[in-house]
């Protein structure tokens, strides 16, 4: 009972809406960036059913074809609704509607066709619904300067929201790690994986055979390595991240070890390397739009005031 | 007492998005897929390490992952709806192992009085037909599943959809092939020693005929 008690107490500890109307911010730039490539050279395909020239046989549910076919004119109409959510997501306008208005037009377009889907858009949907769960737009947004005339009030929201955002993402990251059980990803095997991975016709962006060379193969190797430990670690992370919340008086050695910081900037390089070498959509941006929700609104407030000075909490 | 239902609810959110997250065989569990080379390659590797047989550990990873995923589908069935309409699924499948053995998409038209002429070769300089719309990240991920015996409706339906594009870009074309072609990944060491690829054999052959 006293285990409930504090854990309650901990979720509804408030805290400044600043980190979540960020990552608000970038959820509605993700949608842009999930939903516009797929619109260029003719691909917009892959959201019409093959009856009315798309490249599969998609079936919809009533909820969100109630007219009974996926048409280019369903899916058109779809496409628009989620874009102007997702401005509206930006600006901060209509709250939790607006999240929940993209989150349903972004399912119904986007999650039609499963086999011309990845992970960002499910990852994408689930950014969306806890911004309907949690208000992103309490501060930061138009809804706040119709509210109090300051697009940036000092407005109060419960910690659980942005709890449950960095949960997500380290969720992502442990699962994927965990599951990566290949010998060519396991200690022992080789670490030969992200060789192998780069190879692959479907996800080059050019021709890889150089990385067979030295260094750069010897690259390949640590790199599957410490993304391999870095993802089946993330829970540690996640332990780093709440103990360095304001008020946190345990887990002190993650704090004056800059533990949490040092799992953000593996994550920035591994995402940042992934665009470079690779086409797998826009994975790497909506991943990073979680990591908004990493950076406590204090240290969001000191970027915004005075960048030089931005950190974790003193140890 | 609000507060109270307040944590309640995230700590319900947490089980069961955790619940559908934990790794599982979901979507692997496939007799023709795991027949692929590259997953007989894992097999094998695996086996050795083990001090069993691959057919051996084949047929016990088979009923581990049967038996796991009927469970997690009971399991996680009462919830279907919360996944399906807050968009909160968890599948976080991602790279658990490099295709060894990975398909090239290829495709090919036949002119009156002529032989086969490649005009699309995945990642090709050269035969970029199409290569606009095929390279974006979503056609991508569909021809990346296409090289799966599983996906035999869809291989139709794209060949389909290609042989209509055919008809209408290269109007003298009478007929139009696609091909995954299935190559072993180089070794860096065979790279360094510049070896060929070791096999090159289309696997997956679909012909689409555009009657004219």
């Amino acid at each position: 009972m006293i285990g409930w008690r504090r854990w309650v107490d901990w979720l509804t500890t408030p805290e400044s809406a600043l980190s979540l109307a960020i990552f608000r911010i970038a959820s509605g730039i993700s949608i842009w960036l999930v939903v516009v490539p797929t619109l260029r050279d003719g691909a917009g395909v892959v959201w019409v059913d093959r009856a009315f020239g798309g490249v599969s046989r998609l079936v919809a549910s009533p909820w969100y074809a109630p007219w009974g076919a996926v048409t280019p004119g369903a899916s058109a109409g779809w496409v628009a609704v989620a874009l102007a959510a997702a401005t509206a997501l930006i600006l901060g306008f209509g709250g939790r509607v607006t999240a929940l208005v993209a989150l349903q037009a972004c399912l119904a377009v986007v999650d039609i066709n499963p086999s011309a889907g990845g992970s960002y858009d499910e990852l994408m949907f689930n950014g969306l619904w806890l911004l309907v769960l949690g208000s992103g737009s309490q501060t930061l947004s138009l809804d706040a300067w119709l509210r109090t005339g300051s697009v940036l009030p000092v407005s109060s929201i419960g910690r659980w929201a942005r709890f449950l955002v960095v949960f997500q993402l380290m969720l992502v990251y442990t699962t994927t790690g965990l599951q990566k059980v290949s010998a060519h990803w396991v200690p022992g095997g080789g670490s030969t994986a992200l060789y192998y991975i780069l190879q692959q016709p479907t996800w080059q962006l050019g021709d890889n055979t150089w990385l067979a060379f030295e260094p750069w193969f010897s690259l390949t190797r640590l790199g599957t390595m410490v993304t391999w430990l870095w993802e089946v670690s993330a829970p540690l992370w996640l332990l780093a991240w709440a103990a360095s919340l304001p008020g946190a008086a345990w887990g002190r050695w993650l704090v004056v070890g800059r533990v949490r910081e040092a799992y953000a900037a593996i994550g920035l390089v591994l995402h940042f390397a992934l665009l470079l070498v690779m086409n797998i959509g826009p994975f790497s941006w909506v991943s990073l739009s979680f990591y908004a929700a990493l950076v406590h609104p204090e240290e969001w407030q000191s970027v915004l005031t005075r960048p030089a000075t931005w950190g974790s909490r003193s140890p | 007492m609000r507060r109270s239902l307040l944590a309640l609810a995230v700590s319900a959110h947490l089980a069961v998005i955790a619940l559908q997250a934990f790794p599982s065989p979901a979507g692997g569990v496939n007799r023709a897929a795991w027949r692929d080379p590259a997953v007989q390659a894992e097999l094998q590797t695996w086996a050795a390490r083990m001090g069993l047989s691959p057919r051996a550990l084949e047929e016990r990873l088979w009923t581990l992952s049967t038996g796991w995923a009927q469970l997690r589908y009971d399991v996680l069935r009462p919830f279907w709806a919360y996944y399906r309409f807050a968009g909160t699924a968890q599948s976080w499948k991602m790279f658990v192992a490099p295709h060894t053995f990975p398909t090239r998409l290829q495709i090919e038209v036949r002119r009156e009085g002529n032989g086969w002429e490649r005009v699309y070769l995945e990642r090709s300089p050269d035969a970029r037909w199409l290569a606009g719309t095929l390279s974006n990240d979503r056609l991508r991920a569909t021809i990346f599943r296409m090289g799966w015996p599983q996906y035999a409706e869809l291989r139709r339906d794209f060949s389909a959809w290609v042989a209509e594009q055919a008809a209408r870009d290269l109007p003298d074309a009478r007929q139009v092939r696609i091909s995954f072609l299935k190559e072993r990944t180089r070794s860096p060491h065979e790279v360094r020693a510049g070896v060929s690829p070791p096999e090159s054999a289309p696997i997956f052959v679909t012909m689409a005929l555009v009657p004219r």
